[in-house]
């Protein structure tokens, strides 16, 4: 039984170094945004709030996103999202219509208040790899304030493609 | 043909086991009971020489086999004995014998439908039959239990097949009966010993398991038959009988790993009525035990493998398994070990009941008065000490005939009584009476399958019915290549496939394997956490990342590195192959944490404890600011802190907590995994719907990789392509 007591291995070198996955580098534009991410504004062209709390920004009446796509088979445009209830109480039921590279994608009517999840697979026609590529996302109606006439769309926390 | 051939192999196989008992025994014991079994540890321990050598052929067991036979020929004769109870009593015990005889005899014939007897136990005695002997097995955890009854299997299966093994079994039933009946003859108490024989007969967890290709009622015979021989060395203290005593202990560890007490008990007993007895008991034993402990330690690194993986670290079994998995059997679906006693013995539940007859088993301290009675329960308490480590009814086998013995020598005090309780017992231990007091799922004998015994009905369509996942075994030899290797979260019975298995839960590679899967399959393992360690630039010689948290839930709260990523400023410093990487525990897959692929990773193995670390040595110094962790969001309950050592070769703290961030699902991930899996030698993934991430691999088979090959009825079997 003793004969079977082993040491444990002191140490390894490091491996053999692998080709590493696409994901965004940082300070770099990429395929997929976050609010918490310090380079957000890289993927703002124009509708979105310059400031948040952090992890989420409203949007606006137009707003629109930029995106580098690498080149793969199928891609999904996805956005984690919120629509405020006291905003919805006004406005009543959202429709979202996105857009990819000026055309149409999808159209999404949200009817209940709070987080969204929102995943549509994206013709593979429509993305252009390794360049820059627009997403719009209207909502429809926006929220206008009384008191300042302000605009508001939705809450955005992140989007971006995925797989 | 095909029933010749079973009936060849068991028979044989006991035949070759009588005669190396006779050869063993000689005139010191001329019971066959005795015989057989003492004789079945020799066979085992050849057949185990046999497949050390790789000479696992039908021609080399003919030939031995033949060779026993010769020599020990006088042992396979049984003469006739007067019975020594009243001719009455005899008829009626040996019709009832009888009946059971048949139900036991045909099911033990009919193809071999029990989960683990078609799972692991014969699953794996066919492979070292394709391999005509033993191969490193670091995949599977049973291959590591010690397999001294299925040696028995492997010779009758290289004849008879599957159901030539469940037959062995059967005839270790029929010893240990014959054994209970002529103790107690020979100890003047023959109607109690043949109402015992009778009771444990009929007993329906021993009746489905000593017809199936398990091991309990072998290990319960070969405590029986010790116990035996040392009452007749007692008596007699012929020499002869060390040897076999010795043996027969040895034999009990070589069946299976809880029947350990039967050595201490064999020493203990030989050394307190003569001190040199126990060499000879011990030599003997150690002779049958070795072989067992040194194929783990040379295979697996850890002798007594897959248990005390901390006093013996290796990276098969992770000790964090080891600790879920003995969870797991000292309570099962319980809520109060108090259910224990209804359950066993009436609901079968546990895997089976002994027959509610045995709620008696109190009754049989009144056996205490005696001198044999306290022999026997002093053998119950050996043989079941280690039960409450797994508390399904199967682990209850070995220490019940010694129970069933001393309830019928206290009943016995009454006439008729012992035996009347005897019959009642296999009245209402029938198949047909069973299912009117026991719950649905238990397990039991429902018929005499006569017909596919017989193979008169086709053993396919038998299989099908009664063997859960018999189709996923018809699927994976249709649709996959000779020589495949097949991965699935859900055991599926490996004694009908020759393909190579892989069970998620049976190795630690295998777990991580499962682990890899999910990583692109599940959400909470994608690897998309960011704990960032920021510190004052600095010249350092190693850094250490420690985990500080005691996990609450043993086996789900632990840690994992996907990648360990170290910065000066925005710049990550290259690996250099001078770097050495370490980590405790589980040091063997730390490289994965270093190998730039988000597809892999280190696992700690063990629940969270303050202390195990994660370290990278420099082996000079490097400048750095920074220490990024990338991994799965799956280990809230993980506290980690950064320490590093600086040029004078002291650790100090260097950041009390990082700052946790989130990155976006790696493109191509899955993608990665397949190609993961197939580099780690799987070929097929066998997934059923009811798996963690069924639907992404169905939904997304492209983009994963994969070529789905065939379904049937809730699985799918795709090709990593």
């Amino acid at each position: 039984m003793c004969a079977g007591c082993t040491r444990l291995p002191e140490s390894f070198p490091p491996p053999r170094q692998r080709t590493p996955l696409t994901v965004p580098q940082t300070g770099a534009l990429g395929f997929f945004l976050s609010m918490t991410d310090p380079n957000a504004d890289a993927y703002v062209v124009k509708d979105v709030a310059d400031h948040g709390p952090g992890t989420w920004r409203w949007v606006y009446d137009h707003p629109v996103l930029r995106f580098l796509i690498p080149d793969l088979p199928r891609l999904k445009f996805a956005m984690d999202f919120a629509i405020p209830e006291r905003t919805m109480r006004e406005t009543g039921p959202v429709t979202l219509t996105f857009t990819v590279n000026g055309h149409v994608l999808d159209r999404l009517r949200c009817e209940q208040p709070g987080e969204q999840h929102y995943a549509h697979e994206v013709p593979p026609g429509m993305l252009r790899a390794h360049s820059i590529n627009l997403v719009g996302i209207d909502p429809d109606p926006v929220w206008v304030s009384k008191a300042d006439g302000g605009r508001l769309g939705f809450i955005l926390s992140r989007a971006g493609f995925t797989e | 043909m095909q029933p010749l051939g079973i009936l060849f192999g068991a028979a044989y196989t006991c035949a070759v086991s009588l005669a190396l008992g006779g050869l063993l025994l000689r005139d010191a014991c001329r019971d066959p009971g005795v015989r057989f079994v003492s004789g079945a540890a020799m066979l085992s321990l050849l057949v185990c020489g046999l497949c050390s050598v790789g000479l696992a052929y039908p021609l080399v067991f003919l030939l031995v086999g033949c060779l026993a036979i010769g020599a020990g020929r006088n042992a396979i004769r049984v003469s006739r004995a007067d019975v020594g109870v009243r001719p009455t009593f005899a008829v009626l015990c040996g019709i009832v014998f009888a009946i059971y005889v048949v139900l036991y005899l045909a099911n033990a014939m009919a193809p071999e439908v029990s989960p683990d007897g078609a799972g692991y136990h014969l699953g794996l005695v066919a492979r070292y039959w394709r391999e005509h002997g033993f191969v490193r097995i670091t995949d599977n955890l049973y291959a590591a239990m010690p397999a001294g009854v299925e040696m028995l299997f492997l010779f009758a299966f290289a004849f008879g097949k599957h159901s030539a093994a469940a037959l062995v079994h059967f005839a270790f039933l029929l010893a240990l009966v014959w054994q209970l009946f002529s103790y107690g003859r020979r100890r003047g108490f023959p109607v109690a010993g043949a109402s015992a024989a009778l009771l444990i007969f009929a007993s329906p967890l021993v009746g489905i398991d000593g017809t199936s290709a398990y091991n309990d009622v072998a290990v319960a015979a070969i405590a029986f038959t010790l116990f035996h021989l040392l009452q007749i060395w007692d008596e007699e203290r012929n020499p002869r009988l060390l040897a076999a005593i010795g043996l027969v202990a040895g034999f009990a560890f070589a069946a299976k790993y809880t029947a350990w007490p039967a050595v201490a008990y064999a020493l203990g007993f030989a050394a307190l009525k003569n001190r040199k007895a126990a060499l000879p008991v011990a030599a003997c034993a150690a002779v049958v035990i070795a072989p067992w402990l040194l194929k783990n330690w040379i295979y697996l690194q850890n002798p007594v493998s897959p248990f005390f993986n901390r006093q013996f670290p290796n990276p098969y079994v992770m000790a964090g398994f080891e600790d879920t998995y003995r969870k797991v059997l000292s309570m099962y679906h319980l809520k109060s070990r108090w259910e224990i006693p209804l359950q066993a013995t009436v609901y079968g539940s546990l895997s089976g009941l002994l027959g509610p007859v045995f709620l008696l088993a109190p009754l049989g301290l009144l056996a205490l008065r005696r001198r044999e009675g306290r022999q026997l329960w002093l053998a119950a308490l050996v043989f079941g000490v280690n039960y409450f480590s797994n508390i399904t009814t199967r682990f209850l086998i070995p220490p019940l005939p010694f129970v069933g013995l001393a309830m019928m020598l206290a009943l016995s005090a009454v006439p008729y009584l012992s035996a009347a309780v005897a019959v009642l017992s296999a009245i209402i231990s029938w198949p047909s009476i069973v299912p009117r007091y026991a719950h649905g799922d238990a397990w039991r004998l429902a018929r005499i399958p006569w017909r596919e015994a017989l193979r008169i009905r086709p053993e396919e369509r038998y299989l099908e019915a009664h063997l859960e996942h018999y189709r996923a075994d018809r699927l994976i030899e249709q649709k996959t290549a000779p020589g495949s290797t097949v991965f699935t979260f859900v055991p599926v019975p490996e004694a009908y496939t020759s393909r190579h298995i892989r069970v998620e839960y049976q190795s630690a590679a295998n777990q991580i394997a499962g682990k890899i899967l999910w990583t692109a399959a599940a959400p909470e393992y994608v690897p998309t956490w960011r704990l960032r360690f920021r510190f004052p630039r600095q010249t350092l010689r190693a850094l250490r990342v420690v985990q500080t948290n005691r996990g609450a839930e043993p086996g789900n709260d632990t840690w994992s590195i996907h990648e360990f990523r170290i910065y000066e400023g925005d710049r990550e410093l290259t690996r250099a192959a001078a770097w050495r990487l370490t980590a405790q525990p589980y040091p063997w897959s730390i490289q994965d944490a270093f190998d730039n692929s988000l597809a892999t990773f280190w696992l700690c193995g063990e629940t969270l404890r303050p202390g195990q670390f994660v370290q990278v040595d420099f082996h000079g110094v490097q400048t750095a600011d920074s220490v990024v962790l990338e991994a799965a969001p799956n280990q809230w309950a993980a506290r980690l802190k950064l320490e590093g050592q600086d040029a004078a070769g002291r650790w100090k703290l260097l950041a009390g907590a990082p700052v946790p961030g989130d990155a976006p699902r790696p493109l191509g991930l899955r993608r990665a995994v397949t190609n993961e899996l197939k580099l780690r030698g799987i070929d097929y993934l066998l997934v059923f719907d009811t798996d963690n991430g069924a639907d992404d691999l169905r939904l997304n088979t492209d983009l994963w990789g994969l070529r789905a090959v065939g379904d049937d009825k809730g699985m799918r079997l795709y090709q990593l392509l």
